[in-house]
């Protein structure tokens, strides 16, 4: 039997374009302080790290996780790096539960930090995970990966531009709540309408910024926070789905799942929900922090979490069915498209959704929030994770 | 120690990272940029199992996870699966406007990605309207092929 | 109540200079197809799938990304770690015992024929004291070196003896890559690389992948193979550089890595219940400290223990009778093929190799500096 896991400390720096004031140790340790604080521990109750940390292109160190874990003090206990793109924090975050689900671990510290500004333009870096023999050189990236998922939205579901521009108005909406947010300034939908073509469909705001700053989160076990935590955010399902890297084999006659949906989101999900006991996800789960860098992305996830029928997504969005009183809140925290500091955005995710149960998450508090997922994407829109949080274990 | 109340503005060490490598592309991807350079035709491989068209070839599917033998041409006309039109500059990537289209090539299971010339990008909503998906088009080969995936592009019929 | 993991099989690829004739992913295909057939089982019944890639030696950044699809994982549930390579067995096996899968794949590879390994080396030092005062790996390791309390001469004939015991070892084994035995006088004899490190003592890489299934206890006893246990693991984490200040740096992530497998699997006296092991081996400096770390030799005693021969074949704790990494260098899937050489050992598949009826033993993974990380792993067969 796995040993019960709750996060019951998060820590957040502000997610910001720049900051020249810290090196990256500082970064990671400055949010891994602040996770500490919240749950009332020091480092020395710490039995194990997992570190996020995406290419370590974007910050110019290979094996950059050694270095964090000096300025974390980790050794000598033990220290683990994940890097799965996108979804790294999430994929660190799965590792942590594993450490502590195990029996291996009691208390683990999952941190995950960026700083995408020291790196020159992140989707040149980003064009070196395509594959350099097929793809690399017809200058794929990870926007353009995205405006084939939205064109195709458009041409199966009549997916409008109007649609997409909602799920960007809502975001910075939401943004205004959290003061960690990169970007906070309200937009209207025709700022996002007459906003430049970046790659067709996308806007420049259709599109995540590009963010630097740290998240942490303390994972326990469950006889740790009985004895400690008055509040945890209990990890009660989780699911990841990966699929191959060519875009290519999403669209042909042969594609199994088809590149305008995140099928192996729902894949993920159906198996988080069935952990969970989770049957009617529109009715059981109370806010959804979702990984969405792209407003067409967040579509093809409301819909795979079975908030939305598939093809109806872009609809609802415009209808307000995701907004703070819409029928599910999505992105309270204002999402992907309000901060994107890469390694550290799908654990941002799940530590929004997690201070969510917690009750925790200040002006951006859904009211009663009992039960949460949050999700993560990464590579070619081709790893999916999902995770389920409540507030009772 | 004295305390030292001097304000400094945050110093920026610049580097730089130049690694080289030399990517040993293997026998599949070799027969295949080799048909591509010295006889301008684009060949798939069949999954044995599956029977799928993998293309760009593979020597396994991912699927089945069996290795490929078969080889199968296909095109030289395909069909628009997705696409964009980039407007925006990247660094390390071509000047813009350029468009990329995935296209399903005549006789293949799965989409390839290239660019797509000989087009007018210059006003968005008028390109978009060409490049829809469903279109038609041709792979077109250029005269010097070095054995490189932009040995040849798409061309809307 | 911890369970522990078993290996259902395991499979590697063919290992050479360069493998040009395959692309990284079809070397990753290589060894996960192996890995399965051996284990007997369908990519449609595996669990997950645990990677372990670096992406500067890929020459792909998110390597896993083109790796997930030949490592088996389309359309399943997959992760990757990028300490090393012997920590995807690492998490493999925390994702068995926390009941989430029945089976997984760790995989791992090193293509670094491809790539500039001296240089991705130094990247990995920070560029503000590190890297302008000229840090690589085999810098680093030199200078841990130069901290082992022993006899100048000593230490350089017990470094020599490992990599001619690990060189004999090899050539024997056909699955290493390097099959020429070597003499102590051609070590000694080849120029210094970094004091006291000469360039005989570090192997020249090879190409490879390397795979295990692991599974689930209840799982390992329904199939028809005698079951090989993981019975315990640990890793564990040494300070950054030399500028932790302990002596012969390195020792003190490996030493907390060996204290948790052994407490897990119930060691309390390594020298005489470790019967062999497969130790990390990129430099023979490296397996000299790991003796004293691992409580195969006592404190002090490592070079003694080398030079004495009780690492050696039909000494007390036979090491690296694979040959080591001094035989098959696959630099970031050393540690992997450690493991497997283990597994081999104790399911009596390991040929020429091969112990007379062995029940226990141990493998043990490191990166590469700065900041050694250390897996340990103790394998037994009852």
């Amino acid at each position: 039997m796995p040993v019960k896991t709750a996060i019951v400390g998060v820590g957040q720096t502000d997610y910001r374009f720049k900051r020249t004031d810290v090196t990256i140790q500082e970064l990671a340790v400055e949010a891994s302080l602040k996770a500490l604080e919240h749950a009332g521990m020091t480092m020395g109750d710490i039995d194990a790290i997992v570190l996020g940390i995406a290419p370590d292109a974007l910050l110019g160190i290979n094996a950059v996780d050694r270095w964090i874990g000096e300025a974390l003090g980790v050794a000598p206990r033990p220290l683990l790096r994940v890097n799965t793109g996108g979804t790294t924090g999430a994929a660190a975050a799965q590792a942590g539960y594993a450490h502590v689900a195990s029996g291996m671990a009691r208390r683990v510290l999952v941190v995950a930090a960026d700083k995408v500004s020291e790196s020159p333009d992140a989707q040149w870096v980003l064009n070196t995970a395509m594959d350099p023999i097929y793809e690399r050189s017809v200058a794929l990236n990870a926007i353009n990966m995205c405006s084939f998922q939205a064109v195709r939205q458009m041409d199966q579901y009549k997916v409008t531009e109007r649609q997409l521009a909602s799920v960007a108005v809502r975001s910075r909406k939401h943004a205004q709540l959290n003061p960690h947010a990169h970007l906070r300034a309200p937009i209207t939908l025709d700022d996002v309408l007459s906003s430049r073509y970046v790659c067709w469909p996308l806007k420049l705001l259709d599109c995540c910024p590009r963010s630097s700053g740290a998240c942490a989160v303390i994972m326990a076990a469950e006889p740790v926070v009985r004895a400690n935590h008055s509040r945890a955010a209990w990890i009660r399902g989780m699911g990841a789905t990966s699929n191959t890297i060519y875009m290519g084999d999403k669209m042909g006659p042969g594609r199994d799942v088809d590149h305008a949906d995140w099928d192996e989101l729902a894949m993920a999900a159906a198996r988080a929900y069935k952990q969970a006991g989770i049957t009617d996800p529109a009715r059981q789960i109370d806010v959804a922090e979702i990984y969405a860098p792209f407003t067409c992305t967040e579509i093809a996830a409301v819909e795979a979490l079975g908030f939305a029928k598939k093809g109806s997504g872009g609809l609802m969005s415009e209808q307000g069915m995701f907004d703070m009183n819409g029928a599910i809140p999505v992105n309270p925290s204002g999402g992907v498209l309000s901060a994107n500091p890469i390694s550290a955005t799908a654990l941002a995710r799940i530590a929004e959704a997690a201070l969510q149960v917690m009750g925790d998450a200040g002006p951006r508090q859904v009211p009663g929030a009992h039960q949460a997922v949050a999700t993560g994407i990464g590579g070619t829109l081709q790893f999916h994770t999902c995770m389920v949080l409540a507030s009772d274990a | 120690m004295g305390q030292d109340e001097r304000v400094e503005a945050p110093l920026i060490h610049s580097g730089e990272w130049n690694i080289h490598y030399d990517y040993a592309v293997g026998e599949t991807a070799t027969r295949f940029f080799s048909r591509l350079r010295d006889e301008g035709k684009i060949a798939g491989k069949r999954c044995p199992e599956c029977k799928a068209v993998l293309l760009p070839p593979r020597a396994y599917c991912e699927r089945c996870f069996v290795k490929t033998e078969e080889w199968v041409d296909v095109g030289p006309e395909g069909t628009i699966e997705a696409f964009t039109i980039v407007y925006e500059p990247f660094d390390g990537l071509p000047q813009p406007p350029y468009a990329v289209a995935y296209v399903t090539l005549d006789g293949a299971s799965t989409a390839m990605a290239n660019f797509v010339r000989g087009l007018d990008l210059s006003v968005p909503e008028v390109a978009a309207r060409e490049l829809a998906v469903g279109k038609r088009v041709e792979a077109v080969f250029i005269d010097a092929r070095k054995g490189t995936i932009t040995d040849f592009h798409y061309r809307l019929k | 109540m911890v369970q522990r993991v078993g290996i259902l099989g395991a499979g590697h690829t063919t290992f050479a200079e360069r493998r040009d004739d395959v692309r990284l992913e079809e070397l990753v295909f290589e060894a996960a197809a192996s890995a399965l057939a051996d284990a007997g089982i369908a990519r449609a019944d595996l669990g997950t799938v645990v990677m372990a890639g670096a992406d500067q030696l890929d020459g792909r950044s998110i390597s896993s990304m083109m790796a997930a699809g030949p490592a088996g994982a389309y359309l399943k549930d997959e992760i990757r770690t990028t300490t090393e390579g012997s920590y995807a067995a690492i998490l493999a096996g925390l994702r068995i015992l926390s009941g989430e899968y029945e089976t997984a794949l760790a995989i791992t590879w090193s293509k670094t024929s491809e790539s500039p390994y001296d240089l991705i080396s130094s990247l990995s030092y920070d560029p503000f004291f590190s890297r302008p005062v000229a840090f690589n790996d085999v810098v680093e390791s030199a200078i841990v070196s130069s901290t082992y309390p022993s006899p100048t001469v000593q230490l350089a004939e017990a470094a020599a003896a490992i990599v001619v015991k690990n060189r004999r070892n090899g050539s024997a084994n056909p699955r290493a890559f390097l099959r020429e035995p070597t003499t102590a006088e051609a070590v000694l004899a080849s120029p210094y690389v970094a004091y006291p490190i000469r360039s005989a003592e570090l192997p020249p890489p090879c190409d490879g992948a390397v795979a295990l299934v692991l599974a689930s206890e209840e799982r390992v006893l329904r199939s028809e193979r005698p079951p090989v246990w993981i019975q315990g693991f640990g890793w564990g984490t040494s300070n950054y550089g030399y500028r932790g200040g302990e002596a012969a740096a390195g020792l003190a992530g490996l030493r907390a890595a060996a204290a948790n497998a052994y407490a897990m699997a119930g060691v309390s006296r390594p020298a005489s219940e470790i019967e062999f092991a497969e130790v990390f081996d990129g430099t023979p400096f490296d397996e000299l400290l790991a003796y004293e770390a691992l409580g195969l030799a006592s404190q002090g005693k490592g070079a003694e223990f080398a030079l004495e021969g009780g690492s050696a074949a039909g000494g007390s704790c036979p090491v690296n009778l694979s040959g080591g990494a001094q035989s098959t260098n696959l630099r970031f899937a050393a540690g992997m093929m450690r493991i497997l050489e283990a597994y081999l050992q104790l399911s009596h598949r390991a040929g020429p190799v091969q112990l007379v009826a062995p029940r226990q033993g141990l493998a043990h993974g490191a990166t590469s500096y700065p900041a050694q990380g250390h897996a340990v792993f103790v394998l037994r067969n009852y």
